[in-house]
């Protein structure tokens, strides 16, 4: 199963995504994919927290940037794949940039989501204010916009992450039980 | 007439396309300012509400072009206050207007990730 997840931040919506790759994994290993490359100590915070969340969960954790279909993982595995936000911005951002980064960070993502039994992906909210960007900014807003629309049209279930409550656009979310 | 609004890039056009079947030159982009006639499309309503101060005054001569169409906007008030004044009394009036546009509308639709919510 494929399952999108986009919110606003601190959302609810990696916590979400721990409990439905809990829900769906089985006995087969369970990836954390952290695409975020780490440039300052608020970035590190960030990150020591994500880890401190999934402890005790039984996550693999894969630190991966960019070019995120390279990994040999576990066919029968699932994924939580941490974000596209990141991953777009590694590869549009990063030096040398790649080319068409939309497209590509597109064609990982199907590429990797397609190489095991489930994958769960979070993304961020960025389009809903009426700021007028300067000229990359909204390139790449352009860009995730794209990267997710796509996601969406071959994805099982797509929600939006309020307050840490999916509310479902498409498909059916997997039951996640109380259990934090 | 239906109203459907969306996010930045979600796809708010294509759906409409997809849903109504409007050929090119039935779609018009108020981006070009005030409709010379009737289409069955209007896209970038926010870009009116740019240009007029008073939303009700903005709405009723519009509705005469849109009365059996479809309109399409970006939600745009969402996020940081803009810094900018102009930038802020912009998006409240665009909320106004939308207001007002949702409650002429017989369908409001909202699109997510290239995905249609009923609103209304």
């Amino acid at each position: 199963m494929k399952i999108l997840l986009v919110g606003g931040s601190k959302s609810g919506k990696s916590m979400l995504a721990q409990r439905l790759a809990r829900s769906l994994h089985g006995t087969a290993p369970m990836y954390y994919y952290a695409a975020m490359d780490p440039v300052d100590d608020e970035d590190r915070e960030r990150i020591r927290k994500h880890v401190k969340d999934r402890d005790g969960w039984g996550f693999t954790t894969v630190e991966r940037a960019r070019n995120v279909s390279e990994e040999k993982l576990d066919p029968s595995g699932t994924v939580l794949f941490d974000s596209v936000t990141a991953l777009l911005a590694n590869e549009m951002f990063g030096d040398p940039p790649a080319a068409d980064s939309a497209r590509h960070t597109l064609s990982e993502l199907m590429s990797l989501s397609g190489s095991v039994s489930n994958f769960v992906c979070v993304a961020d909210e960025l389009f809903r204010d009426g700021t007028e960007h300067c000229g990359l900014t909204e390139e790449y807003r352009r860009g995730l916009a794209f990267v997710l629309n796509s996601l969406a049209e071959g994805f099982d279930a797509v929600c939006e992450v309020v307050c840490s409550v999916p509310k479902v656009y498409k498909g059916e979310l997997p039951p996640i039980g109380d259990k934090i | 007439m239906d109203l459907v609004i969306g996010g930045a890039y979600q796809g708010k056009l294509t759906c409409v396309k997809k849903k109504y079947g409007f050929k090119r030159d039935e779609i018009f982009d108020l981006a070009n300012g005030f409709p010379d006639r009737e289409y069955k499309c209007y896209t970038h309503f926010e870009a009116l509400t740019r240009e007029w101060e008073d939303p009700q005054e903005l709405v009723r001569l519009l509705m005469p072009f849109i009365k059996d169409s479809v309109v399409i906007s970006r939600e745009i008030g969402c996020g940081i206050v803009p810094m900018d004044p102009d930038e802020r009394v912009m998006r409240e009036r665009h909320g106004i207007a939308l207001s007002i546009l949702a409650k002429e509308a017989e369908h409001v639709t909202r699109v997510f990730c290239g995905i249609e919510e009923k609103l209304k």
